[in-house]
């Protein structure tokens, strides 16, 4: 159970993650907001002022600095061990400054910074209990986990406890191509292969669904996305993510990203955005997407 | 191809296969749907059992009581029996993308076993369906059940080999899922029992016992089998939330709006 950041105890906690949880987004960009990453946090996993020197976000705790710099834990077959739970890792409020760009830097076609700067955090997909996408990461807990066949790596799985419906990502380990032409989906098509101790993921297949970040910064069905994961101890999960999409992007970009270890004892809990979600569904706030469904609001211009 | 949902109310027993013809199977050959039965139960290095697969089926679908003997019938209590009399199918609250739970969620769609680690070492079982994109999260690691769990949709379980078959041992359930389209109810002293044995490479039986004397009179043990989908199948995407055309996006009436599922 894990352990509450309040004078109550574990069964406050629950109670307060359904609520708070289905404000995800939102809630964590409201009011004021530490943007330089603090210790045990990591990025794209904000904190609000009276956490600082605290370890973990407002509601997710992290490992303490002695375990954290511990050894990279490795599986039967000598593959880091990427496990996890996981906090952070990816872009939350804004997926430029989150992955260590400076302001203006991605390099944002004119139609998609417009139509970023006129989205707004209200109307966020994810609130209404779609996918977060990639590399979109909220302030809860997060797993990979390995699968494995008696003849090798398999499958990979990306498990979050909260913000997708439960949705989990699904890497194809088994040196499949990608298909020619796929259904887009709100996580892509996704194959994996290591590189030493780096795991590499290679996702096309993307629906323009999702955003990247409460902020709104749009993509299109053209987005490419290379993600590389790396342990180097117990505590740290390393991403350079390649973000190429010529449909929004003048040019393809590295980002990159920092998750943090929950403590060893710690276990994803159920949550269901579904069920008593105040934000949307079933607090009557108007969904934009009920009549017009997800999607890119714009037509995206051609392309030279 | 993609198995599109159009109505909730419309559930599909089985999916729709997502090619005919024989494909190449990850195993390492061309296997034909009907040969796979005939394979063996896979084994892992260390002996242990391979659960890995794609899925279909092992729970309920209408009604609970198909997993019963022939001739049984469900021991509900007489406010059990009512409650589900009166209930209706469009209320049904996955058809609001809520949980199926336990042991319905197994029914309809294709489903995996992911243990974390391997297998015998395994501290986590994940299952993962295609429905509903949820997970069941199963801990392998010989902790006891908690004093008093927070009830939730999936409940709290625990899980551990005997032989070849994988048990599971789950208390902690809330009251609001379903357990068919029948509206079968329980309460929250549930407390389920799965025995999971894969006799041979396609075929994955369960049997489940169901403790409940909050809606039953007596324990009752339930079987239904499942069996592995075409070579080559894979879990797809699945988002209930988007178009769902009843309920949510349709503008049918929610009557889990205004309050908490009954």
């Amino acid at each position: 159970m894990r352990t509450a950041t309040g004078p109550e105890g574990g069964a406050v906690v629950k109670n307060l993650l359904g609520v708070v949880a289905a404000l995800g987004g939102l809630a964590i960009t409201l009011g004021a907001q530490v943007t330089v990453p603090v210790e045990g946090v990591g990025s794209g996993a904000h904190v609000s002022p009276d956490r600082l020197g605290k370890l973990g976000t407002d509601w997710t705790p992290v490992a303490s600095a002695e375990v954290a710099d511990g050894p990279t834990p490795r599986l039967h077959d000598g593959k880091p061990d990427l496990s996890g739970p996981w906090v952070g890792g990816g872009s939350n409020s804004d997926i430029e400054r989150d992955g260590g760009l400076q302001p203006g830097e991605l390099p944002l076609l004119p139609w998609a910074r417009d139509l970023r700067d006129r989205r707004e955090e209200a109307n966020e997909p994810y609130l209404y209990c779609t996918p977060m996408g990639v590399p979109r990461k909220n302030p809860y807990p997060w797993r990979i986990v390995q699968a494995y066949t008696a003849k090798g790596p398999s499958y990979i799985f990306f498990l979050h406890e909260n913000g997708d419906a439960g949705a989990h990502r699904q890497v194809f380990m088994d040196g499949r191509p990608h298909p020619r032409n796929p259904i887009p989906t709100w996580f892509g098509h996704s194959i994996g292969h290591w590189d030493g101790d780096a795991l590499v993921i290679d996702t096309v297949g993307y629906n323009d669904k999702f955003w990247f970040d409460s902020m709104g910064t749009p993509h299109t069905e053209q987005l490419h996305t290379i993600e590389r994961y790396s342990r180097p101890n117990y505590g740290t999960l390393n991403l350079e993510f390649t973000l190429e999409d010529p449909g929004a992007l003048s040019r393809p970009v590295q980002l990159n990203f920092s998750a943090r270890a929950l403590p060893p004892d710690q276990d994803l809990m159920e949550f269901v955005c579904s069920e008593n979600n105040q934000f949307g569904i079933a607090g009557g706030h108007t969904n934009i997407y009920l009549e017009k469904g997800f999607g890119l609001e714009v037509e995206v211009p051609a392309q030279k | 191809m993609r198995r599109l949902l159009v109505a909730m109310t419309t559930l599909l027993t089985l999916p729709a296969l997502a090619q005919a013809q024989e494909v190449p199977f990850r195993a390492g050959g061309t296997t034909p749907l009907a040969d796979m039965a005939s394979l063996p139960t896979p084994r892992m290095d260390d002996g242990s059992v391979d659960l890995w697969g794609t899925w279909v089926g092992g729970g309920p679908v209408n009604d609970i009581a198909a997993g019963l003997p022939k001739g049984e019938e469900l021991p509900m209590l007489p406010w059990a029996k009512a409650l589900r009399d009166k209930r209706t199918n469009p209320e049904d609250p996955h058809n609001f993308c809520l949980p199926m739970g336990v042991p319905r969620q197994a029914g309809a769609f294709p489903w995996r076993f992911v243990p974390y680690p391997t297998h015998k070492a395994a501290t986590h079982l994940f299952i993962l369906w295609e429905g509903f994109r949820n997970y069941r999260q199963v801990f392998m690691d010989g902790r006891p059940h908690s004093e008093d769990p927070t009830p939730t949709w999936f409940g709290e379980s625990i899980g551990w080999w005997e032989g070849d078959t994988l048990v599971i041992d789950s208390i902690g359930f809330n009251d609001k899922f379903w357990w068919d389209r029948a509206g079968t109810p329980h309460t929250e002293q549930l407390h389920i029992v799965e025995r999971w044995t894969r006799v041979n490479f396609a075929t994955l039986n369960l049997e489940v016992t169901i403790d409940d004397p909050g809606a039953f009179s007596r324990p009752f043990t339930l079987r239904f089998t499942a069996k592995h989908s075409a070579p080559g199948d894979e879990l797809k995407e699945y988002i209930c939330e988007e178009n769902n055309q009843f309920g949510l996006a349709g503008g049918h009436p929610n009557p889990y709006r205004a309050s908490p599922t009954q």
